[in-house]
């Protein structure tokens, strides 16, 4: 059990900078969203327009030349977050590793320790398979997250710019289903876990 | 008269010429004037998307007005156009910031035309094409005048758009056409990426900047 209640406190120290960094990542694409969709509020307002019943008709290039500088510039916003997207997956595959290290480990000692100790919590600590869930739950919360903004995110393209002016509120409906407190909460479980897990084994030894 | 160099480098002239100082003193006013041109280009932009969200909140306003009017109201009995202080002291924020960058296209023309002047004094000295030896590292003058030339003549067409932009912003209400005007003067269509490298050729060249 001392095994693992150090594998665990090894992994929350990995998480913490780990889950700080994913916030900053996921911070800097709203940003980042909301400009390219007012770019591609810009480049709908210029395919709509009537260039040769404007005052700008006069300007015999200027349609071609702005498209390219706006294309330019959206791809520039791209690349940026083409970066940030590389930063999520960085934290995904750092948690999904150091999450499968202690769940390797527990496999290792299963039969050793048993169900019951397993199972067993006390008045001030979870048990060792719910500290074990929290794991879990924080795995799959930053794998089902990064897949979903993939899965948005990689759609992003000049060619499809009312999609492109709706991705701030995409990625908000995102957001609404993935709360921060999961990796809070969890992370919470297993310090309890971790701080506390003696009084399981005086409660065993009893 | 060309001065010694090491054997490896290009043969040079004084640097210490007139001509070469002219020159070197240009290019430190290329970007200097770049840079000022970049800031009124923000300011102006900021000033410019202020006078669309007025107009698009007057419209938004007029419309909401209009259903709530009676409809079958004649024009005489509806409320006329109220004046918008804020939209006029905007704009002439941004014909202000139109002449300021008029001004700096100007001394960019006069960068060109010295330039110019350098080139017809070097003909005069040496005869058409037969000056090979650079002032600087590689670039024989005529170089600076073209490509003070190509950056001028971007400079002065963006210039044109900006000035129908400015004439033009306050009185449309067309959203999309307001918009872009925004996004004519904020990406500046005709000032082509190339103008950075252009403006970096020469500072290297002229020794502002070390390789």
């Amino acid at each position: 059990m001392a095994a693992l209640a150090a594998a665990l406190r090894g992994w929350v120290a990995a998480v913490e900078p780990q889950d700080a960094a994913w916030r900053a990542a996921r911070a800097a694409l709203a940003p980042l969203l909301h400009s390219l969709a007012g770019l591609a509020a810009q480049m709908r307002a210029a395919q709509r327009l009537a260039w040769g019943r404007s005052p700008l008709g006069g300007f015999g290039e200027l349609r071609a030349r702005l498209w390219r500088k706006q294309r330019g510039a959206a791809e520039a916003l791209l690349e940026e977050l083409s970066g940030r997207r590389a930063e999520l997956r960085a934290v995904r595959d750092a948690v999904a590793a150091g999450v499968a290290a202690v769940l390797r480990l527990y496999e290792e000692r299963a039969a050793e320790l048993g169900l019951e100790a397993a199972l067993r919590r006390g008045p001030s600590c979870p048990s060792l398979a719910e500290a074990l869930e929290g794991l879990q739950d924080v795995e799959r919360y930053y794998r089902c997250l990064c897949l979903e903004s993939e899965l948005l995110l990689r759609r992003v393209s000049c060619d499809s710019l009312a999609e492109v002016e709706a991705l701030p509120q995409s990625w908000e409906r995102i957001l609404e289903r993935y709360k921060d407190d999961v990796v809070a909460d969890a992370l919470l479980k297993i310090s309890l876990f971790v701080d506390n897990q003696q009084e399981l084994c005086c409660s065993l030894a009893s | 008269m060309a001065a010694k160099s090491p054997a490896n480098s290009t043969p040079r002239r004084p640097v210490s010429s007139l001509s070469a100082r002219k020159l070197k003193d240009n290019a430190a006013d290329w970007h200097n004037l770049m840079m000022k041109w970049e800031k009124l280009n923000d300011s102006g932009f900021t000033t410019a998307n202020k006078i669309v969200n007025m107009k698009i909140g007057e419209q938004f306003q007029d419309n909401e007005l209009e259903i709530a009017c009676d409809s079958s109201a004649t024009e005489s009995e509806k409320p006329a156009p109220k004046y918008n202080e804020e939209l006029d002291n905007c704009c002439a924020e941004l014909l202000e910031t139109l002449k300021r960058m008029t001004k700096i296209q100007l001394k960019m023309e006069k960068l060109t035309s010295t330039t110019k002047a350098i080139c017809d004094l070097e003909t005069f000295h040496y005869g058409a094409g037969n000056c090979t030896t650079p002032f600087f590292h590689t670039w024989p003058t005529p170089y600076f005048y073209e490509v003070s030339l190509k950056l001028s003549k971007m400079y002065k067409e963006e210039l044109q758009l900006k000035q129908t932009i400015v004439q033009e912003i306050a009185h449309s209400a067309d959203q999309d056409l307001m918009m872009v005007y925004l996004s004519s003067w904020l990406y500046q269509p005709y000032i082509e990426n190339s103008s950075k490298l252009l403006l970096e050729s020469m500072l290297l060249e002229t020794g502002h900047r070390q390789c």
